[in-house]
């Protein structure tokens, strides 16, 4: 499964690299370089994974993570920081980040940890799907409050 | 660098200029990473390319010049900010010099920048103004408007803009950091007793708030009788 990824980086040539790479391997990618891009991109797509910068120039990472949470709480985010805010991506785990990762980061610890926070959301909506199905069968009016 | 009055003060037992050199540190070495961070990219990029090649994809040359202009910026970049890094070190080789003081602003608003983009605050440095020389402490000057900037970063609401002006008076020249929030003179006492005071004695420096009290003034005079 190829999932649809979303990166939000203010520093473009990176987030321009790193969506080529990710393109090669056939995930769906799209960029933005600031916190309330992500936010418009994030109301209007339904993306399996987000890798969020900690420092954006609008909105500060974990700002927008909860934001994000907020409209999508489903979508995967990994939290991408610089050596001085790793910190700040911790918070972000406690705000229910994915993983973060440390800038120059491992390609394959990289890609390893898209592909997991994917999984993780289609096993979420799965779980969803089936408890919806199970609700349906047991009580058929219930799909009339969807 | 900064002289043996300068050492008395600073902040939480620090030596203020030795927090400037922290702080500015920290700013090179987050632009640094994010150059590295971009060029790791990069190279892995070049990696993928070859390992299409090497599965019999041919090599596309509008990818690879991309590649290679990324790499060039990345690389101007880096020169930009290791000349930055150069010019900041060597203000500390003597302790009078003359300065250009739009220069200098230019320099220290470039350090400035990433503190000021965590704040959400903007700022906007003089174009194409007059130069303004005087004769001063390059390091403590520096170390003043770094402080200034802070204070003024402190006193303007997310999403504001700080306006710089440097202007030339009777006993050296000024300093204008507009665009703040409404600022008393209590809020500048407090500021200058947070390890400030001796700062300005030193440059032989004052502060005081603009008329409409949404800005400060650094007033700072030639020191050639010292």
């Amino acid at each position: 499964m190829k999932w649809q990824v979303l990166i939000v980086d203010d520093e473009e040539q990176f987030a321009e690299s790193l969506a080529e790479r990710l393109t090669i391997r056939d995930y769906y990618v799209s960029v933005v370089f600031t916190g309330q891009g992500a936010l418009d991109a994030v109301s209007q797509t339904n993306f399996d994974v987000v890798i969020l910068d900690v420092q954006l120039p609008d909105l500060n990472g974990i700002e927008v993570l909860k934001k994000l949470k907020d409209i999508k709480p489903l979508t995967e985010v990994v939290m991408l920081s610089g050596h001085a805010q790793v910190e700040n991506a911790i918070e972000g785990m406690k705000a229910g980040a994915f993983d973060f990762l440390v800038k120059p980061a491992d390609s394959d610890d990289l890609f390893d940890k898209i592909e997991k926070a994917g999984e993780r959301k289609a096993q979420q909506e799965e779980r969803i799907r089936a408890a919806k199905v199970s609700d349906y069968v047991s009580s058929p009016r219930s799909a009339l409050n969807d | 660098l900064a002289g043996d009055k300068g050492k008395k003060e600073g902040r939480g037992g620090w030596d203020g200029s030795v927090e400037l050199f922290c702080k500015v540190s920290a700013v090179i070495s987050h632009e640094f990473n994010n150059v590295l961070a971009t060029m790791h990219e990069d190279v892995g990029l070049l990696h993928d390319y070859l390992a299409m090649a090497a599965k019999g994809r041919e090599l596309d040359p509008d990818r690879l010049a991309k590649v290679a202009g990324r790499m060039g910026a990345q690389v101007e970049k880096g020169q930009e900010i290791m000349a930055a890094m150069n010019r900041f070190a060597h203000s500390g080789d003597e302790a009078l010099a003359e300065i250009e003081l739009n220069d200098t602003l230019r320099l220290i608003g470039y350090f400035f920048r990433r503190p000021a983009m965590a704040k959400g605050i903007g700022f906007e440095l003089p174009i194409g103004g007059l130069e303004v020389k005087i004769l001063t402490n390059p390091f403590r000057m520096e170390e003043l408007i770094w402080r200034c900037l802070e204070f003024a970063a402190n006193h303007i609401s997310r999403g504001g803009c700080l306006v710089m002006e440097i202007k030339e008076n009777g006993r050296g020249a000024q300093l204008e950091i507009g665009g703040l929030g409404l600022c008393t003179e209590d809020h500048l006492t407090a500021f200058e007793e947070s390890g400030v005071s001796l700062l300005l004695s030193d440059l032989d420096a004052r502060l005081k708030l603009t008329e409409d009290e949404q800005g400060i003034i650094i007033d700072v005079a030639n020191q050639q009788g010292l």
